[in-house]
């Protein structure tokens, strides 16, 4: 009896494993072509592969990866593989593509488990939630939502991704400065590896986030955005159905950026 | 049984949706839009079949009292294969679907037909058996996530027919218009079937 | 706080039945009478918790060492299957009482893609051990609640006059629609 289960259990286990062993190679291959693509999205045109000039830096205990992209061996940019952990239903992941000088070329989401039809509209796809960004540079273009004081429009109903979402491009940023202080140490220093301490990335540009309970909400019903006000609102009507009481703020807030 | 009954009673006599009630969570869970009610029937309908053939082909060497335990190794195992398989030609759809692509192991179809279907019977009447069950409940995931799509966000399967500007009804997107939806489905499958009859 | 935004985001707002659409076989299939459903409640809470406990070593300290998370599946659901036996076991020498009251719903809970479906969310979350242990018994409490609540509704549906095409599933499930709607005004809360 006993013999028959674990013979059951081996054979079954060799038999995954030895699908495990033909998939790996495809299972990579897809989410390298995930990145490449998301890479090439976010870059303006470049002739090197970044995937292979990658290096990493630590953020907020995590490792983040940066890709450089340069065309005739000069740099055009660097797209970076950032990340934010507060979005609504959890980690959302996005490539953000910077120009040397610091604006954001393009955004694209790696990953993300936000609601269908609410939270998911941070993809381009789904609406131009993400456009806001492109050609924007974070040193006048404030990264937070308008209701934290940001210059960040955010997708109606759906505040804790649009802010996630915002979170994620500011360490983005962060990263990107601290990656452009170390390239000016190695150009005068001509040292390779003189890496600042990670303290930078915590500097600039500080992001005015208020204590989180105090207003999270991921329904709000704003009923100008029915009208269509704002660009990429259109869900509103619908969410008339998820109660929202609290408001006056975001409300003239989303309204300001829509009219 | 013909055959040929064998496949199409999944459809309505004994759709594993609307008349055994089976597998209710990714039902609910995964008919966002047609076609991830499709991806998650299609992935649901492999590993029906997988394991309905290799349950009939051994079970006269599985002893009685180790039935249930061999079973549940054998469908995860065909689980992990579909995740591993799914990771790697449609990781987009594999994402989306998430959890409930694991969780098809203890999805009560497929150790339901099992038991009740491919312990008693031969290996190629399993396989069909397997096909027509899981025809039926891809039928009705797609069915379902069909009407939550045209309602929800105004498309069918990705193409939007709603002009620019407009949205469709977004509740039917969100969890609450998934309970809704399939009960008013249901509503129509009984008045549908109770005139058949 | 961390542990309270969990908490309530687990009971409330992703709440594991309305939301997250885990556990609906039970939740259709046992929620007829309050007192019943409250007895799945308590059962599945309770093995919930224990599935935590048991499930984050495995992970971190065999699969992931071993490099064989892509077994998680398998052996997870065995795990899971063998802790219930055992918990049918000991809860039958250790408190018969408690087993009166939960024993039946035991068996049942195996095939619950509620347990399997939060060990598995659990280590996609990256949830240490202590949080893995509040999150999976707020979820639990969180499925109890909505069944209980539930439960209530349709003794009292069962009492109207509905129409017939109506009846049984088809108007529990729109009701668990109105609930689930209920729930989102929870969204607010975290």
């Amino acid at each position: 009896m006993v013999i028959v289960l674990g013979s059951i259990t081996l054979v079954a286990s060799a038999a995954v494993g030895g699908i495990y062993l033909l998939t790996k190679e495809p299972i990579e291959a897809a989410q390298a072509k995930k990145i490449n693509d998301a890479i090439a999205q976010v870059m303006p045109p470049f002739d090197n592969v970044p995937a292979q000039e990658a290096f990493t830096k630590e953020a907020d205990g995590e490792t983040v990866k940066i890709y450089p992209a340069s065309k005739e061996g000069e740099i055009v940019g660097y797209a970076i593989e950032t990340f934010s952990k507060n979005g609504f239903g959890g980690q959302i992941s996005l490539m953000v593509g910077f120009l040397p000088d610091g604006t954001i070329q393009d955004i694209s989401v790696i990953s993300h488990n936000e609601t269908p039809g609410l939270g998911d509209k941070i993809q381009k796809s789904k609406s131009d939630f993400a456009v806001q960004f492109e050609g924007k540079n974070p040193e006048t273009f404030k990264l937070a939502v308008t209701k934290d004081g940001g210059d960040v429009d955010a997708i109606t109903a759906s505040t804790i991704s649009s802010r996630a979402f915002t979170d994620a491009v500011a360490r983005g940023y962060n990263i990107l400065q601290a990656v452009l202080k170390d390239s000016q140490v190695e150009a005068t220093s001509g040292a390779t590896t003189t890496y600042k301490e990670e303290s930078q990335i915590e500097e600039t540009p500080k992001q005015t986030r208020k204590p989180k309970k105090q207003e999270e909400e991921e329904f709000e019903f704003d009923p100008n955005a029915v009208k269509g006000a704002l660009p990429y609102d259109a869900t509103a009507g619908a969410t008339a159905t998820a109660t929202e009481e609290h408001s006056n703020d975001s409300t003239h807030n989303t309204r300001k950026g829509g009219e | 049984m013909s055959k040929l009954q064998l496949i199409t009673k999944g459809l309505i006599k004994e759709n594993p949706t609307f008349v055994l009630m089976l597998g209710m969570c990714p039902t609910l869970g995964t008919t966002t839009s047609a076609i991830n009610g499709m991806g998650m029937g299609i992935a649901t309908m492999f590993v029906l079949i997988m394991s309905n053939i290799v349950i009939s082909l051994v079970k006269n060497l599985i002893p009685a009292k180790v039935r249930i335990p061999s079973f549940i190794v054998i469908i995860a195992s065909f689980v992990t294969v579909v995740q591993l398989v799914m990771q790697a030609y449609v990781p987009d759809l594999y994402n989306t679907l998430g959890v409930f692509i694991p969780l098809i192991v203890v999805n009560c179809i497929i150790l339901g037909r099992a038991e009740a279907f491919a312990s008693k019977h031969g290996p190629f009447a399993s396989m069909l058996d397997g096909l027509g069950i899981g025809l039926g409940f891809t039928c009705s995931l797609t069915l379902l996530g069909m009407v939550r799509e045209v309602l929800g966000s105004g498309s069918i399967f990705g193409a939007k027919f709603l002009p620019a500007g407009m949205d469709g009804i977004l509740v039917f997107v969100l969890a609450p218009g998934a309970f809704i939806a399939l009960g008013y489905l249901l509503v129509l499958f009984n008045k549908f079937t109770a005139k058949l009859r | 706080m961390e542990y309270f935004v969990i908490i309530i985001s687990a009971i409330f707002v992703n709440n594991v039945v309305l939301a997250q659409f885990l556990g609906i076989c039970p939740f259709l299939g046992v929620s007829n009478k309050v007192s019943t459903s409250l007895g799945m409640g308590g059962a599945v809470t309770f093995v919930m918790t224990i599935a935590a406990m048991v499930v984050y070593p495995l992970q971190y300290g065999v699969l992931v060492p071993l490099g064989i998370e892509y077994m998680q599946t398998i052996v997870f659901i065995l795990v899971i299957a063998a802790l219930v036996q055992m918990v049918e076991i000991v809860l039958k020498k250790v408190s018969p009482a408690l087993y009166q009251a939960l024993g039946i719903f035991l068996p049942l809970i195996t095939t619950n893609c509620a347990v399997l479906g939060i060990a598995i969310l659990l280590v996609q979350k990256e949830y240490n051990l202590a949080q893995s242990v509040v999150f999976s018994a707020s979820t639990a409490i969180g499925f109890t609640v909505a069944l209980v609540l539930f439960a209530g509704l349709r003794e009292k549906l069962e009492i109207t006059d509905v129409p017939k095409a109506f009846k049984g599933v088809p108007i529990a499930l729109i009701v668990a629609g109105i609930l689930a709607m209920a729930f989102m005004g929870f969204s607010g809360l975290v």
